[in-house]
């Protein structure tokens, strides 16, 4: 079936939307419906190392 | 939509739908008249594992607090009912299968400005009240069993002076009873009670400045202690003492009070655990205008720990009947109070059902199970007592604990992505400054032969990390609210791989993909970030 790409990419985005908020769902399922907080410092922390091994890793590749 | 062609070979005019995009513009129609209009915009969270609330009478706020007590007798509440102060009612009701089974006033169209409802383990429920005249002030008691037959009510003291804050302990057949007295200054004085007889009474302090709101229990030794606010010019004070060999001890201050809490009518919480007392109260801590519930003990050498601080909140009540430590506070939520509770060794839990306000929180325990009251607003007039407990959790169906509404799935369902999306277009217009200081950093990183070489998907991911922590820094930017770690990691992983999906095919790397990729991003990112927020809106 010859399918436009501007349909393609449309129907990528919808099933993005769709996996993410089934992910999103799950997680609520499993893990129970969360509650506002605080971020804690940690979170901050923990995407400051997510970035700096993104940094490094070309460094030794 | 429709268009017009004349078909080849023929003269007849034709009708051609454009399918798709016809289709399409229906189902969107369809759903943003429909799902507006049956869809709820909100849905009531139960805590998992509580039951579900409802009313159990209704009361005022006039007094301090509601008791709620249990045994192997029943379950009792002590409540002032009334609309005006000095018409009020205290009412005793015993509680069977859940609902109100017998209601007695047993103080009517008084002036009552405390009570105290305690109960000795053999059945007797022991009522202490303080109520106001012209004449002066008087404190009575009477004892009632279970089930109710009869109850005399016994003065036990008339005083002309000014007495407020009653508070007591019940210890087998003795009540033990603390009060605020003005002679001249205020001064705490304490009293035991049995069988309806004052046995004793003594004053506790002897100060010039105000000793008021004190509350009393007894440990497992019979030491009776005593904490009390201490108001001076220089502040409040959280003061204890204990009486042992028929003797108080000189009193120690435990922490800092504040004159909001009393003036919120704010209590201490005071507890004992074998030897061992605990202090619940409220106050400002250091730097913050916002009243935090603080949390000090005093072990058997009389050494109090230095006090810290619990949580945002207000009214700290212990819960009655547990070997350790549990607490139930008044809390500061988004609609207002919420009621918190703060297990012996578990994580603190959000008592709260739906967006009313709830606060004033009583809780005892039976057995493993906590029961759990507290006070909603009545829009017909004063204040209903509600209940949960987890000895009989409500059973929550699939979409519930998903945080979709089981009435109407697909149409809040469909409401949610709606309103999901368009806030999502908001929120990444609000987020041009941080996609900007991202993309200037990517740009950097990009002159580096090592970063320009990398695959598509190290790319993405590197613009994501970019734009995550330049969210944190002070640039002016819209985010939706924090719904944990878990929630949040999903997100960014979400929006990566979902970014990833779409732009895989993509061949151009200039400047247009940059910006393509971090709109993109931040959309995907937006909009399962908004998810909850939007479900609890």
């Amino acid at each position: 079936m010859n399918v436009k790409p501007g349909w393609k990419a449309l129907l990528t985005v919808m099933l993005v939307l769709a996996g993410g908020l089934a992910a999103i769902f799950a997680c609520f399922v499993l893990a129970g419906f969360p509650f506002r907080a605080e971020a804690a410092p940690y979170v901050l922390w923990s995407e400051a190392a997510l970035l700096l091994l993104l940094l490094i890793i070309p460094l030794f590749r | 939509m429709l268009r017009r062609r004349r078909s080849i070979g023929s003269a007849e005019r034709v009708i051609v739908l454009e399918k798709p995009r016809v289709v399409l513009f229906v189902l969107l129609a369809v759903l943003l008249i429909c799902s507006n209009a049956l869809a709820r915009d909100y849905i009531e969270l139960w805590p998992e594992g509580w039951s579900d609330t409802a009313p159990l009478f209704t009361t005022s706020i006039f007094a301090d607090r509601f008791f709620a007590v249990h045994d192997e007798f029943g379950t009792s509440f002590l409540s002032v009912d009334g609309t005006y102060f000095k018409e009020l009612n205290l009412t005793y009701r015993s509680l069977a299968d859940g609902l109100s089974a017998e209601e007695i006033v047993l103080r009517a169209q008084a002036e009552i400005d405390s009570v105290f409802l305690g109960l000795d383990g053999e059945g007797g429920r022991h009522v202490v009240w303080l109520e106001k005249s012209p004449e002066g002030s008087s404190i009575s008691c009477t004892v009632l069993g279970v089930p109710y037959s009869s109850h005399e009510v016994v003065p036990v003291l008339v005083t002309s002076s000014i007495i407020q804050d009653l508070a007591g302990w019940q210890e087998g057949p003795i009540t033990h009873v603390v009060w605020s007295q003005r002679e001249p200054y205020y001064q705490i004085r304490y009293a035991q009670i049995r069988n309806g007889e004052v046995i004793l009474v003594e004053t506790v302090t002897d100060t010039e400045d105000l000793s008021v709101r004190p509350a009393v229990t007894v440990d497992s030794r019979g030491a009776v202690h005593l904490a009390w606010m201490e108001v001076s010019q220089t502040g409040v004070e959280i003061r204890w003492s204990r009486r042992m060999d028929d003797q108080w001890s000189a009193p120690r201050r435990v922490g800092e009070g504040s004159v909001q809490d009393i003036q919120q009518g704010g209590l201490i919480a005071v507890a004992a655990f074998g030897t061992e007392v605990h202090l619940a109260w409220s106050a400002l801590p250091r730097n913050s205008s916002r009243q935090h519930v603080f949390l000090s003990s005093i072990a058997e050498d009389g050494e109090p720990v230095a006090p810290r601080t619990l949580a945002p909140g207000t009214k700290p009540r212990f819960v009655q009947g547990t070997k350790g430590p549990e607490l139930v506070w008044q809390g500061v939520g988004p609609f207002g109070a919420e009621i918190h509770y703060f297990p012996y060794d578990g994580e603190r839990i959000n008592l709260t059902v739906g967006r009313r306000g709830a606060f004033r929180p009583e809780a005892y325990a039976v057995g493993e199970y906590r029961y759990v009251y507290w006070l909603h607003v009545n829009p017909d007039g004063g204040y209903d007592v509600y209940g949960i407990n987890n000895q009989f959790p409500k059973a929550i169906s699939l979409w519930r604990r998903m945080g979709i509404d089981e009435h109407a799935p697909f149409y809040h369902l469909a409401f949610l992505v709606i309103n999901t999306m368009m806030l999502t277009v908001v929120y990444t217009a609000g987020n041009i400054g941080v996609m900007a200081v991202a993309g200037a950093a990517y740009g950097l990183l990009q002159k580096f032969g090592k970063y320009r070489r990398q695959p598509l998907f190290y790319q993405i991911t590197l613009l994501a990390a970019l734009a995550m922590v330049a969210r944190r820094l002070p640039i002016p930017a819209l985010h939706p609210q924090f719904f944990g770690v878990l929630h949040h990691g999903l997100c960014f992983a979400a929006a990566t791989l979902g970014s990833f999906l779409v732009l895989r095919r993509v061949r151009e790397r200039g400047m247009f993909f940059v910006i393509g990729t971090l709109v993109v991003w931040m959309l995907f990112f937006q909009f399962f970030a908004l998810i909850p927020q939007n479900i609890l809106q």
